[in-house]
């Protein structure tokens, strides 16, 4: 007698079936969906990419440790300070692509093909089965035609009838989940072939994207930024912010010129530039009229004055007496000049470029020629994009597809009577009222 | 112009003490069952609360000139309270129960008020636009993504009115989901029916001839919430999407993981779960009905607790970080 043995790839086969069957599986979907959300909802609480002081700072390793475990080493050790790049959110996401992937193909389009079969019923009892049933004394045609009033596919044959509405409705979900498929596929093809970074740059200057690391990926040409401007309305909130770009190859030959704003990139060698910030960088000021001008650059300041982001430096005039200018700027338009004397401010003037002015009861006078802006212009390559449109497209309209209601009805003749049923798969309620309408007006 | 404003004024109290009068009725009308004028009278109540809150926006719209007049705080509750009425309506004409008042209206009415009397005026008054907001895709946005709030917190608080009228029941069995389990006779319907007993009344009263197992009190609420939340989900998805896009035509970044913007993508995903879990054997009867209601806390983060969780591109007033 001879034994048989299970061969390794039956073994192989098995594990395969298991595999994929889990993959695809609705609870492992669930799953992963409230996972993601889940850690999603970490990267919200816990302030992200911070410096190591913010986190050692607030979540200590001693005495008050958040939550009793969140100390900052552990923090930093599970990549809690930037949870969407950490190697296990990718991994979740990952997971779930192919979650996805399975599911549509091994068994949302094998469903698909079962939900278009269809068949005529034959007898009564069949069609009695369902909740939705009725009995009636017309004919089958005015069945057939009420049903193709209200929208439906209506199939005849003999005594036989057969109806059917929003078919559609059973392939939104696959076109759904394609076009997920498509975005995640899109944001990888971004992560790994595109790039992104800023620039803060004075009108003037020019810059260029080489980046050591990525040599292949940035081009050789430049940007010369010519001008900045912020437009305001009448009242003077901004309406908008303008840089003129000139690209420049590497001997500084003009490629091509543009004005961008808010809103309105350039897009050039598959590279998109925007108008992404601004800030105030450098006011150009003298004390006397025949004082050399000087050209002092600001920092960005802590606290808002007047609800804006403001810029300033302070200017030390007499160490001893601790007398000093603070100079600060929320627009291009004009200074604030903060007297101190002491810890303590004692008055502010509002400085206009062009303007002298003398700052109160001291001999001190200060003139501003300009304040010097520097535009923010975010540099962006991503061959992602159209893969992540086109899914964007298709989830919009698969999503849209997915709330129609896949109605079917049958209907048999037998005699005088006819026999009429059907079922709905997401809309029982208004279906229930369309059929009993449907029923009245044959009654009727 | 100072017509316009004292119109606003007029409008914006007249919704929130309709809505608080509407809220009242309705809680009569579900703890004295013959009370029927209560509902009859809320339901009025809705109405007018949608008719008011809508001119409101309206005079908003010709005051600014805006293309749509959601641009602040004050202007996008009260376009929440419009669409929560207007879903509502919905919701209650698709099922001709008055119960899911008795969740909906409080949500109402607290936006009426936060909006009137919480925000201090200078944020009620009418905005011109930063630079970043001025934008088609912008308006489509906002609009979408508050019209997709106000579908999925009534669908969630359909869900809500699911749990309490089922509180009593172990397991129930829910009807629609896109596999489309249900359609057939259910012998152990009749159970159910009785054991409910709390006065649900089957939609249709069956005739001599439709022998209607017709859905009861708790299926037709089930199907409600979740037809509102499917229609929600599409709305949502369009909001986020069209976000994206604009993120990208403007400063070249589809997602960057604002705090809003992950609240959205969380609240999306919760009713993504819900969704499915209706597909799903093991995770039927209450389950969806819970996960609904965590959806619906979601959403009042995404829409107003992430402008106190921190500074984002979507704190109300911006231009770009
Ligand atoms: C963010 C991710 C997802 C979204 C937005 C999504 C969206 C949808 C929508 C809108 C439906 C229709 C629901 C309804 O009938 O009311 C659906 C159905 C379905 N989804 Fe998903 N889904 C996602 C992920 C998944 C995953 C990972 C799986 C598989 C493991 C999956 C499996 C299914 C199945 C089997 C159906 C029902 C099939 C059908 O009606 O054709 N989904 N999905």
């Amino acid at each position: 007698m001879t034994s048989q043995r299970i061969s390794w790839r039956e073994v192989a086969a098995e594990a395969r079936h298991e595999l994929l069957s889990t993959l695809g599986s609705l609870p492992l979907a669930i799953t992963l969906l409230l996972v993601i959300a889940l850690a999603s909802v970490a990267g919200t609480v816990i302030p992200q990419q911070k410096g190591i002081e913010f986190y050692m700072q607030n979540y200590p390793a001693t005495g008050d440790v958040v939550l009793g475990v969140l100390t900052w080493e552990r923090l930093l050790a599970w990549g809690l300070q930037d949870v969407y790049r950490t190697w296990w959110y990718l991994s979740l996401l990952i997971v779930f692509g192919l979650s996805l992937a399975t599911c549509s193909f091994l068994r949302q389009i094998p469903m698909l093909k079962t939900a278009r079969r269809w068949k005529y019923y034959t007898e009564p009892r069949q069609i009695s089965r369902f909740a939705l049933y009725a009995e009636l004394s017309t004919g089958l045609d005015p069945v057939a035609q009420v049903l193709r009033k209200k929208g439906f596919q209506v199939f005849q044959e003999g005594e036989k009838l057969y109806a059917s509405r929003g078919i559609l409705g059973r392939v939104g979900p696959i076109i759904v989940h394609i076009a997920i498929i498509l975005i995640l596929l899109g944001g990888i093809a971004g992560a790994l072939g595109g790039f992104q970074t800023q620039r803060m740059v004075i009108p003037g200057a020019s810059f260029d994207l080489i980046d050591p690391g990525e040599e292949g990926r940035r081009p050789t040409w430049k940007v010369r930024v010519d001008d900045f401007r912020i437009d305001t309305r009448d009242n003077g909130t901004i309406r908008q912010f303008n840089s003129d770009l000139v690209i420049i190859d590497a001997e500084g030959k003009e490629l091509t010129k543009s004005t961008i704003a808010v809103n309105k990139p350039l897009v050039y060698d598959g590279i998109t530039l925007y108008q992404a910030s601004w800030a105030v960088s450098e006011i150009l000021f003298r004390f006397g009229a025949e004082d050399e001008w000087i050209r002092i650059p600001v920092a960005p300041l802590e606290e808002k004055i007047n609800g804006q982001d403001t810029w300033g430096r302070f200017i030390p005039l007499d160490e001893k007496n601790k007398v000093g200018i603070f100079l600060a700027a929320n627009n291009l338009q004009g200074v604030m000049a903060i007297l101190y004397v002491g810890e303590e401010p004692t008055a502010t003037y509002r400085l206009r470029p062009g303007i002298p002015a003398q700052i109160g009861e001291t001999s001190i006078r200060l003139e501003v020629k300009e304040v010097i802006g520097s535009t923010g212009i975010q540099i962006k390559k991503d061959p992602g994009i159209p893969l992540v449109y086109v899914g964007f497209g298709l989830l919009m309209i698969g999503v849209c597809l997915s709330y129609l209601s896949h109605s079917q009805i049958w209907a048999l003749r037998q005699g005088d009577h006819v026999y009429v049923g059907g079922k709905t798969n997401r809309a029982q309620v208004m279906f229930e009222r369309e059929f009993s309408v449907l029923l009245a007006r044959l009654e009727a | 112009m100072d017509n316009l404003v004292n119109l606003q004024r007029a409008l914006d109290d007249v919704t929130f003490y309709v809505l608080l009068a509407t809220t009242l009725l309705y809680w009569l009308q579900a703890a004295f069952k013959d009370w029927r004028w209560a509902g009859e009278t809320a339901s009025t109540g809705m109405i007018i609360a949608t008719l008011t809150s809508a001119s409101l926006l309206s005079a908003r719209w010709i005051e600014s000139g805006h293309p749509f007049p959601v641009t602040n705080l004050y202007e996008s509750l009260f376009f929440l309270c419009w669409c929560l009425t207007f879903s509502h309506l919905w919701a209650e004409y698709g099922s001709r129960q008055k119960v899911i008042g008795v969740f909906t209206a409080p949500f109402a009415t607290g936006l009426a008020a936060f909006a009137s009397f919480y925000l201090p005026v200078t944020l009620q008054s009418a905005t011109p636009l930063v630079p970043a907001l001025d934008s088609n895709w912008l308006m489509l946005h906002v609009s979408v993504m508050v019209f997709s709030y106000g579908f999925l917190m009534a669908g969630s608080t359909t869900a809500m009115a699911y749990l309490w009228i089922t509180r009593k029941d172990k397991s129930v069995t829910l009807k629609g989901n896109s596999v489309g389990t249900g359609g057939m006779r259910t012998a152990e319907k009749q159970t159910t029916t009785q054991d409910l007993g709390t006065g649900n009344v089957a939609v249709l009263a069956p005739t001599a001839t439709m022998t209607f197992q017709a859905s009861t009190l708790a299926e037709t609420l089930d199907n409600i919430s979740y037809r509102l939340i499917g229609l929600g989900f599409p709305l949502i998805t369009i909001g986020i999407i069209s976000g994206a896009v604009w993120a990208n035509e403007a400063w070249g970044s589809y997602w960057s993981w604002d705090n809003k913007e992950t609240w959205s993508l969380i609240t999306w995903l919760i009713f993504a779960a819900y969704l499915h879990s209706r597909l799903t054997v093991g995770w039927q009867g209450k389950r969806p009905a819970i996960l609904a209601v965590v959806g619906f806390v979601s959403v009042w983060i995404t829409y107003l607790g992430v402008n106190f969780l921190g500074q984002g591109l979507h704190s109300y007033g911006f231009f770009l970080k």
